[in-house]
């Protein structure tokens, strides 16, 4: 056995530059493994502890519902009976301020005792002065906010509470952690728990609390939080961070790469088969001694394994290591916000399962890849292995045809008779279409041959004729040709995704018909009133909105719940619906009506009349369904129903935002301000926030599109890697070419007329396999209850085109340019 | 007669790891035209070397080849392929045809990379299918094909241009004695009628019968001829 390993180390390294290919491709691939796998995790990761900037480690927060007519603060009850239950319960004052010495700041303020600021968020300072202790005018924030205002301790810095001046001194400047880290927008000031308190008026009250289970369920303590509430009106009680929130966060992200994924799993099976292909043809001869002189056929495919195995331990490791490193790029990428400049702390969330995973899926690729070809020299006779007597065993044509093609129509019709496919379905038609393209592309590439020869011969006279004949039959060329069109079919399919959603996500407020959106926590009529006396305000409509509605007897939710006053409303923006506009709008307000969106429709399988019941206020209502209405806003998670009926239902008494009408924003947002001075109100502009929207999901699509480069990248070295294995395995034919009389110069001129056929041939199959995926992509949305057409563009198919051959020609050089030092003697004598 | 082939004090030597191995050594050898030259000797001996230097594949270490009176080791890459396809024919052990063409195209090779139209060599095309006996099997491609047959097309493939030199590397040795009979009888088929000349190269004592002259080598050096 010992000789065996000596053999098998040998073979590794004796071709250093195949062994590096190979081990290129099974790196990249698990590296995107692991990267793919960790990434939602991280993202996960880096959504919850922006989620947490404000909640710190606490699990339940307690509120006063800010649609309450009341004030929001309140006595911090004693709560006994749960101490048992609880890490621990922090009463504290969330509120709002303004930095005088720049208008447009706002500023977070929130009151905590010293002791509890540590608790909640596990604060470490930078400096701290302890010498004082943090009780009436003093304050602490955050090394960005210091570096922001200029300020160091010691310092005092003023604040517009309450429409009045109020000075802090700065007794401690925290490290960017949890709520101080500065996010480049949002001051966060923390300020004495008490002082604050008797700013806003509510002396020895809290307008928050915020706790930490100990040994019970969160829910479970939740119920009982409830419960011992419920006297009280108008509490809130609920966890700070939702899995719904996350999900949705994260959701078409991790499922977006998860699709990329499949590609690139299905490119890298294909590189590595072929490379493993040529490895076990190029052993048979030292198989055929071993064999021969008494090994079995168990040691020889150990042997032949071994080296897969080798690969795959090595390239698992490394690619391992690599992810780390792409995880780190992409989650940077994600993390730096262009808007403010600021790159946002990021924790890599991975653990052991990640790395077992990835690596146990390069080993299974590597010896996965290897075993096909390595069962089939298992199966020859030794005498045939001894003397190089292989029999190509021809494969039925028809077969192949006949099989590819059920292969390539199976999975459009079974998504056609089932309309709303599930992702995994979806994911297995695209592997489906994939292996109808592998089988398909020989047959193809036969007919491309028929008319290569006739106009290459025109332009490249015989040489030309001779490099189209070589496309026939050539197991290399041909799986550099079905490698090119997986490879451009998935970057074509992974840009038409990206471009698709970008297009929505930009044109998401296209059907806008109003300039500004203001917004106030309390905004009712009388906000309205105001604004519409406003110089330069045209017109003026309010929202109200529930969020993150159940519905009844599903864990469905529905994301936004608008209450509209229906004929005005839809005076604000150009939606399309299934029926008649006005008779539409007035049935709206005759009862408990909903307009939903299609995206709902579709989840929820709701057809014209149908009751949808609804949770709200822990109470059940249903609503009948009246239209429809299609529109990539909120992603599509939406529904319309009567303003006065989600009042009364949802006890909502707040409007979310005032839509503004103007033809002089800039004008119109100073008089709001100078109308509203002191008040905690928000105004957006929708052309920036339009801009705001492109410049948040950059970020998403650069990594999409970094993806995408990497998959190119993975398909590119595939290609080269093919284009040097089948180098190898033409050198023979090439030095009879050349003893024949081919000059040096002709075979170069072949060789790269090859390639050019071949990225041709490659790139049109490429670009009718990236329209397939498309058509299956568009069912992946729909699956996803995604608003988003997937469609493609003629330029993006025409530049997949050029690309193809690009990659083709110039994969093919390196070989082309050794071919000109090929010693036609060795190459001819070695059998 | 004149020479067609004209060798003069050859030496090759190859590098094997560190060691250099003389593989010929000082050769003079003249051919005349129309001549069935045998080459024989025993294994390593350097008899194909010899060959392959005639053909221009290789290059000699020192020493002048000429081939109808022209120094190979002056002429670049592109004249020696032009005289490779229009004066050279070779025929190797092993076939050496291109799997992915069939019998017409491996035959028309040399004419596709003289860049001519293949068109105007379609008579003589037929007529060499004729006398190699492939008539019939003028679209298979080489894997379709018996090892004699593959063979006989390698003579046409060497035939199409009507050199006036082929170069014969063991040409029977991949085959079994009858169908090496059969390449045999048609080289000196060719030989006669039209007056080519050969150089083959052997080990076989009977192959080696059917040229017209038997030139001995034995360690790189001519022993008899």
């Amino acid at each position: 056995m010992k000789i065996f390993i000596k053999f098998l180390l040998r073979n590794i390294l004796e071709k250093k530059l195949r062994t590096l290919m190979i081990l290129f491709s099974i790196v990249l691939s698990t590296a995107l493994v692991f990267s793919t796998l960790a990434i939602s995790g991280t993202v996960k990761e880096m959504m919850t502890s922006q989620l947490r900037k404000y909640t710190g480690s606490s699990e339940i927060v307690i509120q006063k519902n800010p649609q309450s007519l009341g004030s929001p603060f309140f006595e911090l009850k004693e709560i006994n009976e749960f101490d048992d239950k609880m890490d621990y319960m922090i009463g504290n004052i969330q509120g709002f301020a303004l930095y005088p010495e720049d208008s447009e700041q706002q500023v977070h303020l929130a009151g905590f005792t010293l002791e509890d600021l540590e608790t909640l968020y596990n604060v470490s300072f930078t400096e701290l002065d302890e010498s004082q202790t943090f009780s009436n005018n003093k304050a602490i924030i955050g090394e960005g906010e210091a570096n922001k205002l200029g300020v160091t301790i010691g310092d005092t810095i003023e604040l517009m509470i309450n429409q009045q001046t109020e000075s802090f001194t700065i007794m401690g400047i925290a490290k960017p952690e949890g709520i101080f880290r500065y996010d480049g927008e949002n001051l966060s000031i923390i300020v004495p728990k008490d002082t604050l308190a008797s700013i806003y008026d509510a002396s020895g009250k809290v307008n928050t609390i915020y706790i930490k289970t100990n040994d019970i369920e969160v829910n479970d303590l939740i119920d009982l939080l409830v419960e011992k509430y419920q006297d009280e009106d108008d509490f809130m009680v609920r966890t700070t961070i939702t899995t719904l929130q996350i999900e949705q966060s994260t959701g078409s992200l991790t499922s977006t790469f998860s699709l990329m994924l499949i590609v690139v799993v299905f490119i890298s099976i294909f590189i590595i088969y072929t490379a493993f292909k040529v490895i076990t043809m190029e052993r048979l001869p030292i198989v055929g001694t071993f064999r021969s002189i008494g090994a079995t056929k168990k040691m020889t495919d150990i042997v032949l394994l071994g080296e897969s195995f080798i690969y795959g331990v090595i390239g698992g490791v490394l690619g391992c290591l690599l992810g780390v490193g792409i995880l780190n790029i992409m989650i940077n990428s994600m993390a730096y916000n262009p808007y403010t400049g600021v790159t946002s702390e990021v924790t890599l969330v991975f653990g052991f399962e990640h790395f077992l995973i990835s690596f146990l899926c390069a080993l299974i690729l590597s010896v996965f890849s290897a075993l096909f070809p390595i069962i089939k020299v298992s199966k020859m006779p030794v005498r045939n292995i001894v003397l190089n007597q292989i029999k190509v065993v021809s494969e039925n044509k028809k077969i192949r045809f006949t099989m590819g093609l059920i292969l390539l129509i199976a999975p459009y019709l079974i998504l056609i008779l089932l309309d709303r496919p599930s992702i995994i379905i979806c994911g297995l038609c695209i592997i489906l279409v994939g292996c109808a393209i592998v089988m398909l592309v020989p047959l193809v590439t036969k007919y491309f041959v028929y008319v290569f020869e006739k106009v290459n011969q025109f332009i490249f006279k015989n040489e030309g004729a001779l490099a189209a004949k070589n496309l026939r039959d050539n197991k290399g060329i041909i799986q550099n040709i079905t490698l090119l069109t997986i490879g451009i079919a998935s970057l074509i399919l992974v840009n038409a995704v990206t471009q698709s959603i970008m297009e929505e996500v930009v044109n998401v407020f296209s059907d806008a018909k109003f300039q500004l959106i203001f917004q106030h926590e309390k905004a009712d009529e009388t906000y309205e009133n105001q604004l519409r006396q406003i110089e330069g305000i045209d017109d003026v409509n309010g929202n109200y909105t529930a969020l993150n509605v159940k519905v009844a007897d599903r864990n469905d939710y529905i994301g936004f719940v608008w209450g509209v006053d229906a004929v005005h409303y839809f005076k604000f923006w150009d939606f399309e619906f299934n029926r008649h506009h006005n008779e539409l709008f007035n049935e709206l307000s005759e009862g408990r009506n909903v307009i939903i969106s299609e995206i709902i429709r579709n989840k929820l399988e709701l057809e014209m009349n149908d009751l949808l019941t609804l949770v709200m206020n822990n109470q059940e209502v249903s609503f009948k369904v009246i239209g429809f209405c299609n529109s990539p806003l909120n992603n599509g998670n939406f529904i319309f129903m009567d303003e006065n009926y989600l009042k009364q239902d949802a006890k909502i008494n707040y409007m979310t935002d005032i839509m503004i009408k103007t033809n002089h924003p800039k004008d119109v947002i100073e008089r709001i301000k100078t109308t509203f001075q002191g008040e905690n109100i928000n105004i957006m502009d929708m052309d920036e926030q339009k801009q705001f929207n492109i410049e948040q999901n950059d970020q998403m699509f650069r990594l999409l599109e970094g993806f995408s480069v990497v998959i190119m990248l993975i398909g590119t070295f595939g290609i080269f890697n093919n284009f040097v294995v089948s180098y190898i395995s033409r050198k023979r034919s090439l030095a009879i070419y050349r003893s024949v009389g081919m000059s040096k110069n002709q075979v170069f001129k072949m060789l790269n007329i090859e390639a050019l056929s071949c990225g041709i041939v490659g790139g049109l199959t490429g670009a009718v396999g990236g329209v397939l995926f498309i058509i299956i992509s568009n069912y992946i949305m729909k699956a996803m209850f995604m608003p988003v057409s997937v469609e493609f563009s003629s330029s993006l198919l025409i530049s997949a085109i050029f690309m193809g051959i690009i990659v083709s020609v110039l994969s093919a050089l390196i070989p082309s340019l050794r071919s000109k030092k090929l010693s036609i003697i060795e190459a001819i004598k070695y059998e | 007669m004149e020479n067609i082939i004209e060798c003069k004090n050859i030496f090759k030597s190859f590098k094997m790891g560190k060691l250099e191995v003389e593989v010929l050594k000082n050769i003079t050898l003249n051919i005349k035209k129309g001549e069935f030259v045998s080459v024989m000797g025993p294994s390593g001996s350097g008899k194909s070397t010899l060959l392959y230097l005639l053909g221009g594949l290789d290059v000699p270490t020192s020493g002048s080849i000429k081939i109808n009176d022209k120094e190979l080791s002056i002429m670049k890459d592109k004249e020696q392929s032009i005289l490779r396809r229009r004066d050279l024919g070779f025929v190797f052990q092993f076939y050496n045809l291109i799997p992915n063409l069939n019998v017409e195209e491996n035959i028309l090779l040399p004419i596709l990379l003289d860049g001519e139209n293949v068109k105007n060599y379609e008579t003589d095309l037929d007529e060499i299918l004729e006398i190699v006996g492939l008539k019939e099997r003028r679209k298979f491609t080489p894997k379709e094909l018996s090892g004699g047959q593959q063979q006989r097309v390698a003579i046409a493939r060497a035939l199409i241009n009507d050199p006036d030199i082929i170069l014969a590397d063991e040409p029977t040795g991949n085959l079994d004695s009858k169908t090496g009979d059969e390449i045999l009888e048609l080289f000196k088929k060719i030989n006669e009628l039209k007056n080519k000349t050969i150089v083959q190269v052997t080990h076989s004592v009977d192959a080696a019968q059917y040229g017209s002259r038997v030139i001995h080598v034995k360690d790189g050096k001519i022993t008899e001829s």
